[in-house]
């Protein structure tokens, strides 16, 4: 039995069709290994949030159906499927205006007008259509500009060379690609490559290099959360050599997850037919800067040589060094323009930054330089079969590991916040800088014994551009069956046996699409800093940006800036759609119903002083924790009293500003007791604050805390960065003085303060590690601790989570904390101590060693 | 008189003889293929392509335009031919 063969004429438009019939057991082959990796697909959440799964089950089927269909309708079957993947991806109202602006832009192109007419014409619409996405245009204009942005002026360059008749079908799926609709960073394919590759070899053979692309696009996917979970450090933790190694090296590992995805990619669209050339071919073992430019996202490099270089060099009369030269840094210069434009039709913005201009400024500088070393003295490749000596071995080792080292060291400078605060990062002013070093040395000196070894026992290098056997059909079918049947067992494992030991806990972690521990905490305290704004790229929070449906709170007409520490707060009597849910303040600013000043008669008064959790980031009035809680109360009260919760929680605040809180807007309410929730971010968010704060020239006014940023050394000339690392070392010493604060302002006035620790979602267990260090200091301040860690013990994060990027608590969430803050709240001892059975009075409590004699008059 | 059009194995002879002296020291010529994926394999990088253009240019006296100097049109010896094949 066989596949259809391509009748000979079918096609004009792929002249080196070469497809030939394949049998069936190559086909069942290839579908059963497809299949093994939709499930580790499946198993291992990859890429879930961007619905890779499901587009992976249409390939599944899809390719089932295309492998046999005659070839004139291939094309077609091809676009259907890839229309049917923008389906699942986008909600269903974004498709229309995909598919109307899409095929307009492409009619544009084939309008019977000259040449530059069609050009200028379709230079005005995508212009009209930049301003629209500079203006807020939404997640549509992403997909939008991924399909056509760099792809219609690629396909208008080559209109006018074309020698082939070229089917409508395969004009339309080159836009409309099938992977586009999941991978927008993704953009560039050639148009002449996309349309000669079509079965450009035999059939079977490119089926099954797609689905072993498909494998190794997993594997790197899994190897980049390996390091994004478990070895990423933030800046604010660089306080020595090793810690310095490895903030470098993980972040420039973490281009894992990009050659991930081109790898995926490129493995979908050869399962079509689409022999397009491999990309990411073993970038991390390149040798030379040129070198790696060869080997890395080859599909830029062919863009910009087919766009830039060629035109520069092979138009010019001479061909001699200065201009190649001259267009190796063009063509830099233009990635660095045109990286600013992908990034407008992802985020809405063209970021035009030192950190851009240097990275490609320098990098093209040392591709030049390496290209004009090449030209004198052309790369000599081994001869097939002779293995390596020694000293070549050990110079390509050491090469390979030097341009690691820099590329890592240039991949930090691009994705830092600032060059201040790059130059900051190698301060290393902690009590032991060259701790690590020791490690640092040892891994180097592992580096090389293994790249040395792996060259001498495998008998070959690894440069590029050698030349290689046909590929085996069974030999590849057998290895890469073989990996996939591993992940599925690695995938199937965590499922089978909870997750206890360590090994388990990583293998299980694997499965997770989230935000690392490191990114989370950054995240949360990142609010106040204003890292939102998503020029971050060393992290996944660069993706939180992208991804983010509702636009930051405080760009909405409902968040106000009040110009002092304090730095914001909500706008009373407003109304704000925002995501899935509704956002109201009452006539006093609070994000709750409405309450009288004076408290009524035969009322318990709660006054809520938390961030962005419990001011229900994401969720709907009646779904924030605070609302059910009360509601609850309510319906069945503990004691003869009516309970009001007054919620004066505010995003991005932490804990000296929520102290402040208590004085702006909650004592004049008469309140009972003050909840003060506790998160292990507070210790993180507090020194951002004071950080940011000092950073932008926001006065201080706390003498106690001026006071102790003299002793950090840290005024407003000091890099962000560099100032938490100081103040970092305070973090326990300033939670406990912002503490003291709220609990001898509520001893002043008969309140009682209780604490309450309201874990991360993704804290779900956290057995046998003891009192966190948060309630051990709420506790010596004299609060009253209420602690809910394991309050989502019978729930997994992506349960209770807002989405994958967002770690706030779903509604699922928020109603477990308000459950379990009433059952603690019915627990006799606890009502009592509040004062919440019988009338009783709080309870007396020690004196406070307080540190309210220090506080600044000047706020008050 | 003109010279005699060159036949397509000619040109092929002459290609895979550039290859193998400029970007293949060393290797053995039955392993230099007509499919063998030159610019996409990393054996054909774009200085050498450069060269090549210009090679092909002089002794053909044909015109090699930019947008062809390229993976979609010299991704193999056999596109090579074609290319210039094409242009005599």
């Amino acid at each position: 039995m066989t596949a259809a063969a391509a009748p000979p004429g079918v096609l004009a438009g792929t002249p080196r069709l070469t497809g030939t019939p394949h049998d069936l057991r190559r086909f069942l082959a290839t579908l059963l290994q497809l299949a093994a990796a939709v499930g580790v697909a499946w198993l291992f959440r990859i890429e879930s949030d961007r619905r890779l799964v499901p587009v992976l089950a249409l390939v599944l089927g899809g390719f089932a159906v295309h492998a046999w269909l005659p070839w004139r309708w291939r094309p077609w079957w091809f676009l259907a499927l890839s229309l049917g993947a923008i389906q699942i991806v986008l909600h269903p109202e974004s498709i229309l205006p995909i598919a109307l602006i899409g095929g307009a832009l492409i009619a544009l192109c084939h309008l019977p007008v000259p040449y530059r007419a069609r050009v200028l014409l379709v230079t005005v619409a995508v212009g009209a259509l930049a301003v629209l996405r500079l203006r807020g245009g939404g997640p549509a204009f992403g997909l939008l500009g991924s399909m056509f942005m760099f792809r219609l002026f690629l396909y208008l360059y080559d209109l006018p060379h074309e020698r082939e008749q070229v089917p409508l079908a395969q004009r339309l799926s080159y836009f409309f690609l099938l992977p586009s609709a999941v991978f927008p960073l993704f953009p560039v394919v050639d148009p002449t490559t996309y349309r000669r590759s079509w079965y450009s070899a035999d059939a079977s053979i490119i089926h099954q290099e797609g689905v072993t692309w498909l494998f190794h696009g997993m594997v790197h996917i899994l190897c980049y959360r390996l390091v994004y979970y478990h070895w990423t450090l933030g800046p604010s933790s660089v306080h020595d050599v090793g810690a310095l190694a490895q903030f470098v090296v993980s972040g420039y590992l973490l281009y894992l997850q990009i050659s991930g995805m081109f790898h995926i990619i490129v493995g979908i669209l050869c399962l079509f037919g689409h022999h397009v050339p491999r990309s990411h071919n073993r970038y991390y073992l390149a040798s030379t800067f040129s070198d790696l430019w060869r080997r890395i996202n080859i599909y830029w490099k062919d863009f910009m040589l087919k766009a830039v270089f060629y035109p520069i060099v092979l138009r010019s009369r001479s061909r001699g060094t200065g201009t190649i030269v001259a267009a190796t840094l063009a063509v830099f210069l233009t990635s660095w323009m045109l990286h600013s434009y992908q990034w407008l039709w992802f985020r809405g913005t063209f970021p035009v930054t030192w950190q851009d201009g240097l990275f490609w400024c320098i990098l093209g500088l040392l591709v030049a330089l390496n290209s004009v070393r090449e030209q004198r003295r052309p790369r000599r490749r081994a001869m097939a079969g002779q293995r390596p000596g020694m000293r070549g071995a050990l110079s390509l080792t050491l090469r390979t590991i030097g341009l690691f080292l820099a590329m890592s060291v240039l991949w930090s400078l691009w994705t830092s916040a600032g060059i201040g605060e790059w130059a900051a990062l190698w301060r290393l002013d902690g009590p032991h800088p060259w701790r690590g070093s020791g490690a640092v040395a040892v891994a180097l000196v592992v580096a090389v014994l293994v790249g040395v070894a792996a060259q001498r026992v495998s008998g070959r290098d690894w440069t590029l551009g050698r030349l290689s056997r046909p590929v085996s059909f069974a030999r590849s079918a057998a290895t890469t069956g073989a990996g996939l049947a591993a992940l599925l067992i690695l995938g199937l494992v965590p499922r089978i046996w909870t997750p206890s030991s360590r090994p388990m806990m990583v293998l299980a972690a694997l499965q997770e699409t989230r935000l690392s521990e490191v990114d989370r905490k950054r995240q949360a305290a990142g609010y106040y800093e204003g890292l939102l704004t998503f020029e971050l790229t060393n992290t996944a929070l660069w993706d939180v940006g992208a991804k983010r449906r509702m636009p930051g709170i405080a760009t909405t007409p409902i968040w106000r800036f009040t110009g002092d520490f304090f730095d914001s707060e909500l706008v009373p009597s407003m109304s704000l759609a925002w995501g899935d849910g509704v956002l109201h303040t009452n006539r006093w600013g609070m994000r709750d119903r409405d309450y009288s000043l004076a408290k009524p008669p035969a009322t318990y008064r709660i006054a809520l002083v938390g961030g962005s959790e419990e001011m229900g980031i994401g969720v709907n009035d009646d779904e924030v924790a605070e609302a059910v809680l009360e509601e609850n109360l309510n319906r069945s009260p503990v004691g003869e009293q009516h309970f009001e919760i007054l919620n004066f929680s505010l995003f991005g605040h932490f804990a000296i500003q929520r102290w402040m809180a208590l004085d702006r807007f909650a004592w004049r309410f008469q309140p009972d007791a003050v909840f003060f929730p506790g998160h292990d971010v507070d210790g993180e968010g507090t020194v951002g604050v004071l950080a940011t704060s000092l950073r932008y020239g926001k006065a201080v006014p706390f003498p106690w805390v001026r006071d102790l940023l003299a002793r950090a050394h840290l005024d407003s000339t000091i890099p962000l960065q560099l100032g938490k690392r100081r103040l970092a070392a305070y973090s326990d010493t300033l939670l406990l003085w912002a503490y003291r604060q709220v609990v001898s302002d509520c001893r002043a006035r008969g309140v009682v303060p209780v604490w309450i620790f309201i874990p991360s979602v993704y804290e779900t267990r956290r057995p046998g590690l003891g009192e966190r260090d948060e309630a051990r200091l709420a506790r010596e301040a004299g609060f009253v601790v209420i602690d809910l860690t394991g309050v989502y013990a019978e729930h997994s994060a992506a349960e209770l989570r807002l989405t994958p990027w967002d770690p706030h608590p779903n509604p699922l969430a928020q109603r477990l904390i308000a459950d379990a803050i009433e059952r603690r709240l019915r627990e006799p001892a606890l009502a009592r101590g509040l004062g919440l059975l019988d009338g009783a009075a709080p309870e007396p409590r020690a004196p406070i060693r307080s540190a309210r004699n220090t506080r600044s008059t000047e706020y008050r | 008189m003109t010279a005699p059009t060159p036949t397509a194995d000619h040109v092929r002879a002459h290609v895979r003889a550039f290859i193998l002296h400029s970007c293949l020291l060393g290797a053995a010529p039955e392993e230099l293929l007509d499919d063998t994926p030159l610019v996409s394999g990393g054996i054909v990088d774009s200085l050498a392509t450069v060269q090549l253009v210009a090679e092909l240019e002089e002794r053909y006296g044909i015109a090699i335009e930019p947008h062809e100097a390229g993976v979609a049109f010299m991704d193999t010896v056999r596109d090579i031919v074609a290319l210039v094949m094409g242009k005599l």
